[in-house]
């Protein structure tokens, strides 16, 4: 079925033209509502509320973990990632 | 760990490293550092609690470096042990602290300006709703990327355009966020893989809008398509691909030429594999192996879907930077990501002397990258640069378009 702006609704009449003018000033209207507030919040609601191994208070110095470990005469636990470069977050 | 570095805590980590049965794995230490076990694989959940136990056993008679004791090495505990080894006796004193020449290797230090963005990935439901889980990287993703106040000059400079129409953003910018918006493992980044493997950029194409109604604000939209290895069949050894398709809208705001805020959802859809691969559903029920016996190298993969990608970037905290040049392995690499945009521009419009200069150089110089050698790599990206900018014929110099 073939479909043009004349054969819709004046409200969907509306749409269609706000998507025609979005297209025509290179912003989708799709992201017209958006705010860096609301894609902040949006962001945030991918993130898991809370991550069990997150509660635990990891130490990144050995020499500070070593320490800890002498004061309160507990081993360490140490784990080791293959990834040279120590900056990169994923494993 | 595996990196040669001076420092007390590199000398630490080396000893310990000298000791494991492979560059990763989980170790146990004494209060002196010294390595009481190392596990690669357990052969089920419960098998973890039992080495927990077991390292707690062997701390009770080897606290310290008081006597020598041998290190205790398991492929997989309990049932596959290697050879145990002696325990190493680097000893570490009570007062040991990093000092201004000795920087701890765990701790980033960013050249002043850096904006530090974080990324955060969910698979999706069919319906747009996120999948549960939190625990596997290709279901939930965290990563991190930083935007050097040298790429932040750059797009400044794009903006400088903008007025009030849209201009587009350097692709050397917009790939920045493109390669770290994926899910799984870092092995199959889909833009400057660190495996080395091919990469495709079907698209990366992203304008700025300067918002009227936000002082400083500009509205960032783009879409990309990018690819590295099989997606379907599986590249290489490990039969691994990924190829993530992505709509994206954002904001970044720009103050003094610099990047003080950035605010980037992309959705769209991912395939990804890798290992043997098998059909998602197979990996369910009684016949799956448990994933604590195969950490190492992880499990095969195989999914196509939806997905949503947010990135939030920041200004790195004064706490975090240093104006010392080569404080760390970060200042390396985003160096030479700084300078490759140079190298690409000579590439692309340098003629065939750039290309005849550079052929026999690539090589050398690629597995430098790949082995992570940022700083080595860096040093000769500079040479190869010198030597394309040096010109043959006074009257024509080189320069870039």
């Amino acid at each position: 079925m073939k479909l043009s702006i004349s054969s819709l609704s004046r409200s969907r009449r509306f749409a269609a033209s706000l998507v025609l003018v979005g297209i025509a000033s290179g912003i989708a209207p799709l992201f017209a509502a958006d705010s860096p507030e609301s894609l902040r919040e949006e962001i945030t609601a991918l993130q898991p509320p809370a991550l069990v191994w997150r509660e635990i208070d990891w130490n990144y110095c050995l020499l500070d973990g070593i320490a800890k470990s002498r004061e309160e005469k507990k081993p360490i636990l140490l784990w080791a990632f293959i990834n040279s470069d120590p900056a990169e977050e994923r494993c | 760990m595996h990196r040669p570095a001076s420092g007390i805590e590199n000398q630490l980590l080396q000893r310990i490293g000298e000791s494991g049965p492979a560059p990763q794995g989980i170790a146990v230490l004494n209060t002196d550092g010294q390595v009481l076990d190392w596990v690669l694989t357990f052969r089920d959940d419960p098998a973890v609690i039992e080495f927990l136990d077991h390292t707690l056993k062997r701390f009770g008679e080897n606290p310290d470096s008081s006597k020598p004791f041998a290190t205790e090495r398991y492929q997989q505990f309990p049932g596959q042990p290697s050879d145990p080894v002696p325990a190493h006796n680097f000893k570490v004193s009570d007062n040991a602290r990093h000092g201004s020449d000795d920087h701890c290797p765990a701790s980033d230090v960013y050249l002043p300006g850096t904006m530090i963005a974080r990324v955060s990935g969910r698979r999706l439901n069919a319906d747009g709703s996120v999948l549960s889980g939190e625990i596997n990287q290709e279901d939930y993703s965290q990563d991190k990327f930083l935007i050097e106040p040298a790429l932040q000059e750059a797009f400044a400079t794009a903006l400088d355009q903008a007025g009030s129409g849209t201009v587009p953003i350097p692709v050397e910018i917009a790939e920045r966020w493109t390669a770290y918006a994926y899910m799984g493992m870092l092995d199959v980044r889909p833009l400057d893989n660190p495996m080395g493997l091919k990469t495709e950029r079907k698209m990366v194409e992203f304008t700025a809008l300067a918002d009227s109604e936000r002082p400083a604000w500009f509205r960032l939209q783009g879409r990309t398509d990018v690819v590295v290895g099989d997606p379907v069949k599986g590249e290489g050894r490990m039969k691994m691909g990924n190829s993530v398709q992505l709509e994206w809208r954002g904001y970044a705001k720009l103050e003094d030429r610099r990047l003080t805020s950035l605010v980037l959802v992309a959705e769209g859809e991912e395939s990804l594999r890798w290992g043997a691969g098998r059909p998602e559903g197979m990996n369910l029920g009684a016949a799956r192996p448990p994933e604590v016996s195969s950490l190492l190298g992880g499990r095969p993969i195989q999914w196509s879907g939806p997905v949503r990608f947010g990135i939030i970037g920041e200004p790195a905290g004064e706490e975090q930077t240093s104006t010392t040049a080569g404080s760390g392995v970060v200042d390396h690499h985003s160096e030479l990501q700084t300078k490759m945009p140079r190298l690409r521009q000579y590439l692309q419009n340098g003629g065939e002397r750039t290309r005849q200069i550079v052929a026999p150089l690539m090589p050398e110089f690629q597995e430098m990258v790949r082995a992570k050698k940022f700083e080595e790599a860096s040093k000769r990206l500079d040479e190869i640069l010198k030597l394309i900018e040096a010109p043959t014929d006074p009257a024509a110099p080189i320069t870039p378009k």
